[in-house]
């Protein structure tokens, strides 16, 4: 046993890991068990449980990992094959020894009312009843669920393994009486500032892969203070090691990236301009990075941690089709992103998008929380812009784009997409993953349906006017943000709101309650009444909204009422 | 008592060793887990001498 009250875990480090998080799971569940109380999990609920996390891509690949990692780990978990299901079995104190019986019966299932701390059930008499399924829910209770989920979160989710097969498992190992434990010797701790103790007995490797955050934050903010180091990136080097640039070559390095007419990698720098292989001399390399990075007014970096790209700094990428409004006009529309409800992880690490209007029109996606968990975060602080590749397989075709991170009263997004979302309409389910084998380079598909013709509404800039046109659709859409005829006719041959209303959140959803509702007397009053759902597309014509962003402006803006005659509807008041 | 976490001057002259010698930039991971190796000897020498004290 650990000095820190875990068992110690033996197997290789996925192994160990694994082992430490169903231990950590199970203590949860049992948490109001006594000491040697048995508790009790099936193999096929624990891997459910950890797919649902994201911890493995693979299901049956993760029984087959968790199934070796507890067996590994017999002198905690003990297991036991019942009707077929593999269980593992083990108590608060890190070990079990099932007691000795005449004959076998269940133990019993760890549920929500055990957890609340009511008895076990007297076992059944004889003949044994076979016991009622339970809903996975009940037997991984929310709250565990929901406590254990933030802390998965913030693990990295296992890589690809090898499929395990037969001979490769472990020979299962009998159930051995628990090892009698040594007098336990002070385990080596340190506290850190905010009294929270790390336990130092495990390797650097394993303490990093724990306390990373917090070491390398005290390490690097000593070097920072250090004038004989410096760094790029999450590089370090010592400045008598650095060579120096001189401003004639920065100026060669300006001339080069003019002229080639988008970002260019320290690499093509190196090569082109210093005649330098890079891979042969990584401290010209470093020294190049860091001097363009010292050169704020001149040089920008808009790479990422897989690849340093520089650019002209105040100079818009000729790359990139730009959007109709200005990025400070974009950035503010999206704001709301910042204050969007958390996202904790991506199901098959797609991120699945349903286009709207907005998007369409401007040829960007936001930067939302689904999309910070695929796309890279920025490499340096500050960085405002990283560049990146989008391919659309389906179409062939793909794009370079900028993804613009948040900054200040801001929200980030993804320019230069409009010739790839040209092919889709308004309520498209666009799925986002990334390219294998392709730095910073991600895909934008869809799921085909067969061909069905829908009139959908676009804009006519020749007349100024909505129109209606029936296209043919082939790809997944969500029904609710795509903008029929049928529900939305009312904006047939409709005029814009002009330039300036288009800004105000105020004038767009007055606009849409106009255009979408149906005016009723409430209270002596004429008001405009209409379903959430029918505005949250139409308002995303000219200003982004999510559901979320739509229902606070509501709460701060009084002439926007919910409308508690029906669930859903929402009532404007004018003034 | 637990030790605290502190970067002695020792720790940051065996980075600079290290760089000397890899003559190459170097990951800030690589360094902090160096000085957790480091560290962790300290404080284990530490703790083993309070328990026989």
């Amino acid at each position: 046993m650990a000095q820190d009250g875990k068992p110690t875990f033996v197997g290789s480090q996925q192994e160990v890991e694994l082992a430490e998080r169903v231990f950590d799971l199970m203590l949860m569940q049992g948490r109001f068990y006594s000491a040697d109380a048995p508790i009790r999990q099936s193999l096929e609920q624990l891997t459910q449980f950890f797919y649902e996390q994201g911890l493995h891509a693979d299901r049956q690949q993760l029984m087959a990992l968790l199934d070796t990692a507890l067996t590994r780990n017999s002198q905690v978990f003990y297991r036991d094959e019942q009707d077929g299901a593999v269980y593992f079995t083990t108590t608060k104190k890190g070990s079990y020894t099932p007691h000795v019986q005449a004959r076998p019966t269940r133990m019993p299932q760890i549920t929500g009312r055990h957890i609340a701390g009511a008895a076990a059930p007297r076992p059944p008499a004889a003949p044994t009843k076979k016991p009622e399924f339970i809903r996975r829910e009940t037997v991984i209770s929310p709250q565990v669920a929901s406590s254990l989920s933030s802390a998965q979160a913030a693990l990295p989710p296992i890589q690809e393994t090898p499929v395990i097969t037969i001979k490769d498992m472990p020979a299962r190992v009998a159930v051995a009486a628990p090892p009698t434990p040594a007098k336990p010797k002070p385990a080596p701790q340190i506290v850190t500032p905010q009294g929270a103790t790390i336990n130092m007995s495990k390797s650097p490797a394993e303490i990093f892969a724990k306390h990373g955050d917090f070491f390398s934050e005290l390490v690097r903010e000593r070097l920072l203070a250090d004038g004989r180091f410096v760094s790029f990136g999450d590089q370090w080097l010592l400045a008598e090691q650095l060579p120096t640039i001189t401003k004639g070559e920065l100026r060669q390095v300006r001339e080069f990236i003019e002229t080639s007419g988008g970002p260019e990698t320290d690499e093509t720098l190196c090569i082109n301009i210093f005649n330098k292989s890079p891979d042969a001399d990584p401290i010209f390399r470093f020294a190049l990075n860091y001097h363009l990075a010292a050169e704020k007014r001149v040089f920008e970096f808009v790479g990422t941690a897989r690849q340093n790209l520089w650019w002209i700094t105040g100079t818009a990428s000729p790359r990139i089709l730009r959007a109709p409004l200005k990025p400070a006009e974009i950035g503010q529309d999206l704001k709301y992103l910042e204050d969007e409800p958390p996202v904790t992880r991506l199901p098959n690490n797609r991120w699945v998008h349903v286009l709207t209007f907005y998007e369409w029109e401007n040829g960007i996606l936001p930067y939302s929380n689904e999309a910070k968990l695929l796309l890279p975060p920025p490499y340096l602080k500050e960085q405002k812009v990283a560049e990146l590749r989008f391919e659309a397989p389906q179409f062939e075709t793909s794009a370079y784009v900028e993804l613009h991170y948040p900054a200040g009263n801001r929200g980030g997004w993804i320019e230069g997409l409009a010739e790839i979302l040209a092919v889709f309409v308004s309520g498209a389910k666009l799925i986002i993953a990334r390219v294998p084998d392709k730095p910073d380079t991600f895909s934008i598909t869809y799921e085909p349906t067969p061909v069905e013709e829908r009139t959908v509404l676009l804009y006519d800039a020749r007349r100024q006017r909505f129109v209606f046109q029936p296209l043919p659709l082939n790809y997944q859409v969500d029904e609710a943000f795509l903008l029929e005829r049928g529900r939305y006719g009312g904006l047939k041959d409709v005029r814009r709101l002009d330039e300036s209303s288009r800004r105000k959140g105020d004038a767009v959803i007055i606009f849409a309650f106009e255009k979408v509702g149906t005016k009723v007397t409430r209270e002596d009053k004429t008001v405009y009444r209409a379903r959430l759902e029918d505005l949250l597309p139409i308002i995303n014509i000219e200003k982004p909204f999510s559901k979320t962003s739509l229902l606070r402006f509501f709460s701060t803006h009084p002439h926007y009422q919910k409308d508690e005659t029906e669930e859903g509807y929402y009532i404007y008041i004018p003034d | 008592m637990p030790e605290q976490a502190t970067v002695e001057q020792s720790d940051i002259e065996e980075m600079i060793r290290m760089l000397k010698e890899k003559n190459a930039p170097l990951p800030l991971e690589t360094l902090v887990e160096a000085y957790i190796a480091r560290l962790k000897e300290r404080v284990t020498a530490a703790t083993e001498a309070a328990e026989n004290s």
